[in-house]
């Protein structure tokens, strides 16, 4: 076999950024922010979300237990569009160009349940894949091999007939490990220059 | 990771040293005349019969003689050819250098010629310091033909899945991954870091991250 039968998205920095980071150092500095991140252990409580349990549980209790900074840790959800940019729009339109052509693109994602939702009802590509895994629905993250097991069984493919692109290494390597094919996500370019050397796009579809 | 990779191999053009013929050009005779050249002379074409194994001087020379109006500017490539192929890219030399300190094998495999390789290693230290090296030019093939590839594996007798492979170009990676090489696709020094911390090969310290 030599094209790829199918193209796996992750979403967060390959088709829309997420730098909360960014966000934070926009309202209350870099200095604020710094000191944010290393009180509040929201990513932690982050990637409990990513693997299932509700905002409600995880990320809002830590406002209770840092109130000087429940204005900061609500606005984790209260204001996660503002978190999600900018939306990277030559990985979408690479995504839409596959599809154009009946290459089935699925996403695989570390993403929480309630912010999927949040998202999809503002950024229209969250509702074009084929199929989108996402792990809070499924109870497992990235880099976790079950996960890719799930999307093998789901849709019968073999692995060496999965494209998978991800802009985490760790996520890549895992994706190798079970015999997929996998580019590390730096620019829509490189990824581009991928899908055309992979001959499921020529240069022209893919924006090069 | 019990399945680390057992050598890591290293493109060299704009993996380890820029190789951007036409930034110089640009540089040199502005982008209009360095467009214009580009498009009358097949230079590439040149490099590529470079690779493969042709002399480096007389295949230049004789580009220039075919093509008159263009003789000092094609004869550059030869008598300036260390900047075409410049600046290193220090990120990259010391993940080289972390690889070897820890005693992973590290081996080049680079389209580049036989006779320009003689001339570039002593004017480029990182040269030296691979485990072993596949030249294009020695080989007589070139990436991405996958008996390039297939002559590695030979030479090296390490299993395809063994082996960590960084080029920059997608063809080459592509066609590395359909012999079940693992890949990574370079863009940044920064990029390939995390892959070969991910890897379990380097920590994010020894990466430089």
């Amino acid at each position: 076999m030599s094209q790829p039968q199918a193209v796996i998205f992750d979403i967060g920095n390959v088709l829309i950024g997420w730098q909360p980071e960014g966000y934070y150092d926009a309202r209350i500095g870099p200095e604020r922010r710094r000191r944010f991140f290393a009180e509040v252990p929201i990513h932690a409580a982050n990637v409990r979300m990513d693997a299932g349990v509700a905002f409600a549980d995880c990320i809002a209790p830590l406002a209770d237990s840092h109130p000087e900074w429940r204005e900061e840790i609500m606005a984790w959800q209260a204001d996660l569009l503002a978190m999600l940019q900018p939306v990277i729009f030559g990985s979408v339109a690479l995504m839409r160009a596959l599809r154009r052509k009946g290459i089935p693109v699925f996403a695989l994602t570390n993403w929480g349940d309630e912010h999927f939702d949040i998202a999809a009802r503002h950024f229209g590509f969250f509702n074009e894949f084929d199929r989108a895994f996402v792990s809070a629905r499924l109870g497992l993250i990235k880099p976790d091999p079950a996960i890719y097991a799930v999307v093998e069984r789901e849709t019968g493919l073999a692995p060496a007939a999965l494209l998978f692109v991800d802009d985490k290494a760790e996520n890549v390597t895992a994706a190798l490990a079970r015999g997929w094919r996998a580019h590390q996500f730096e620019s829509w370019q490189g990824w581009a220059a991928r899908l055309v050397a992979e001959g499921l796009l020529t240069k022209a579809e893919a924006g090069l | 990771m019990s399945n680390q990779p057992k050598a890591v191999i290293f493109d060299i053009g704009n993996v380890l040293t820029r190789w951007q013929p036409e930034a110089f050009y640009d540089r040199v005779i502005g982008e209009d005349r360095r467009r214009a050249m580009f498009a009358e002379v097949d230079l590439h074409g040149m490099n590529d019969r470079i690779d493969e194994g042709a002399l480096f001087r007389e295949t230049i020379y004789d580009w220039a003689e075919r093509h008159p109006h263009w003789r000092a500017e094609i004869r550059m490539w030869y008598d300036r050819w260390i900047e075409l192929a410049s600046p290193r890219i220090e990120g990259s030399i010391r993940l080289q250098r972390a690889l070897r300190a820890k005693g992973v094998p590290v081996f080049a495999l680079t389209n580049f010629g036989r006779y320009s390789f003689e001339e570039a290693l002593p004017r480029m230290d990182f040269l030296q310091d691979f485990d072993r090296r596949y030249v294009s030019g020695v080989m007589g093939v070139i990436k991405p033909d996958p008996l390039i590839y297939q002559m590695v594996e030979e030479d090296c007798g390490l299993p395809p899945q063994s082996l960590l492979f960084t080029d920059d170009r997608a063809d080459n990676i592509t066609a590395a991954a359909r012999r079940g090489w693992r890949t990574h696709q370079f863009e940044s020094w920064q990029g390939w870091a995390a892959r070969l911390v991910a890897e379990g090969l380097l920590t994010q310290k020894e990466a430089g991250l």
